[in-house]
């Protein structure tokens, strides 16, 4: 006599993600390369996080990652975060690949919040997660009429938005998720990496596509495309810089670093980025 | 069952691939689409390579028209049974595969979306007899057998310029190709395959030249 189980088959390994929604991110995901910095919609599913903490960047590294890729997660630049560490699990539990946390191994790296330090090659992918993907979202409410403004290329309140802020406060506050071009066309935000790491994303050897989930949106930058940050033409773009600051473990200058308060009012400033800074300290 | 059944069936199978060959697969094509001019392979299967690619990519939600050649019509239907597409006349499938080379009047017809609708912009994957790098521009050839031409791309992806050498589309196709995208961010997006698996993309944000024989 069989039972239903062996009349099933094995079947393949269990799922958080069928093979028709992989297909609905890749179609979305090759829209999304064809019109870079055109935000594509696509049909969301719900995922075994909650959505905003990177279900679209889950869905966009699950219809990629297959079983020989080597995957890199990252929350704050770190790999140990909880959210970075359960997702990478999250992946590699279901699809069998490498864990992995040195950037130059990684084929696949997913991140929130910043672009990894060591730069990254054409045979690696960076999958962002977005929150917000709509850079006019802080300009105008409505979303038929940001659709238009894209449609139109009509960032002029946009323009406006940052004079604003300009002649306010005295330099352009808009730190992390700063809104550039791609490829002269599409106003984009970058997500909420800081403004430091936006040239990375300008002219890159690595594809980088952007998963928004609760907005159900992905959008992409292909390599060896221009990315330029809203600049009036006598207000330079600056990224974040602390004169005399140094990581206080490798000692880097160079790098991003966050500011590490302590009890006694004293700041101390580590790299963002621990895989690079791990890296750094074994060099000295 | 009968023996037509029982082809049919084969030709499903042949169409259909794995999870595993469509996720490798796919990352070909994104790496192809987002480096216009280079190739890479995608697995051969048991049938045409195009009608592979198509497979992995389509499902109930895609509209899709395949373009056959006399006698290929089967592979059509292989393709909709194995992936639940709907079949749709090519100007309004949201994918449409040509197994044959298809007219210039055929891509002038395919949908583009709109600047509100870039993503309803078809789909192409074109099936092709030979792809192949180019690395300069050749001295024109008058003495090819059959339509070859030598694309030279630009755009995002390319840092400067890449060439290509197509065999088995006509140039004209190529020419309503770059017709039908110089409306960007409205166009149609398009995977050359080759019979070997060879895979080339021309995302329609690619600036196509032909360098080749006179218009």
């Amino acid at each position: 006599m069989r039972t239903v189980t062996e009349l099933a088959g094995t079947g393949g390994p269990r799922g958080i993600f069928d093979e028709l929604s992989k297909r609905e991110v890749r179609r979305a995901a090759l829209t999304a390369v064809a019109v870079p910095g055109y935000q594509v919609p696509f049909g969301s599913r719900e995922m075994p996080v909650a959505r905003g903490w990177g279900s679209g960047g889950l869905q966009v590294t699950l219809a990629l990652v297959g079983p020989g890729d080597r995957l890199k997660v990252i929350d704050q630049g770190e790999d140990g975060g909880v959210n970075a560490a359960n997702l990478r699990r999250l992946v590699v539990g279901h699809v069998g690949c490498e864990e992995e946390t040195d950037t130059r191994r990684a084929t696949l790296i997913q991140s929130r919040h910043r672009i990894p330090e060591t730069p990254l090659r054409a045979d690696q992918t960076l999958v962002l997660q977005v929150p917000v993907p709509e850079p006019l979202r802080a300009v105008e409410h409505d979303v038929r009429e940001q659709r238009r403004m894209h449609a139109q290329e009509d960032y002029a309140r946009m323009w406006v938005g940052l004079y604003e802020d300009l002649v306010r406060n005295g330099v352009v506050t808009k730190s992390a998720g700063y809104p550039c071009m791609v490829n002269g066309r599409y106003l984009i935000s970058p997500t909420p990496i800081p403004r430091f790491d936006v040239p990375k994303l300008d002219q890159a050897e690595h594809l980088t596509l952007f998963g928004a989930g609760r907005e159900k949106r992905i959008y992409a930058v292909p390599p060896h495309t221009r990315v330029e940050p809203l600049v009036f033409e006598d207000v330079p773009f600056e990224v974040e810089h602390t004169p005399g600051a140094a990581c206080r473990h490798c000692g880097a200058t160079a790098s991003y670093l966050v500011e590490v308060p302590s009890m006694d009012g004293a700041v101390a400033w580590v790299c963002s980025d621990t895989d690079f800074c791990t890296r750094n300290r074994e060099v000295r | 069952m009968t023996t037509t059944t029982v082809t049919g069936a084969a030709y499903v199978r042949a169409v259909t691939p794995t999870a595993e060959r469509a996720q490798a697969d796919f990352r070909v094509l994104l790496h192809v689409l987002s480096r216009p001019g280079l190739l890479d392979a995608v697995h051969p299967g048991n049938g045409p390579a195009a009608l592979t690619v198509a497979a992995g990519l389509a499902d109930v939600e895609v509209p899709t028209a395949v373009l056959t050649g006399p006698g290929e019509e089967h592979w059509a239907r292989a393709l909709h049974l194995a992936t639940s597409a709907p079949a749709a006349p090519p100007e309004t499938a949201r994918m449409v595969v040509a197994l044959r080379p298809p007219a210039a009047a055929e891509i002038t017809a395919l949908t583009r979306g709109d600047a509100l609708h870039p993503e309803f912009g078809t789909r192409l994957i074109a099936a092709v007899s030979a792809l192949s790098q180019e690395n300069e521009a050749e001295p024109r050839d008058e003495h090819m057998e059959g339509p070859e031409v030598v694309l030279a791309l630009s755009g995002p992806g390319v840092p400067g310029t890449r060439r290509i050498r197509v065999s088995g589309l006509d140039r004209a196709v190529f020419n309503a190709l770059a017709a039908a995208n110089a409306d960007f961010p409205a166009g149609i997006d398009t995977f050359l395959v080759a019979a070997d698996g060879t895979v080339a993309g021309l995302p329609r944000s690619t600036r196509i030249e032909i360098e080749n024989g006179d218009d």
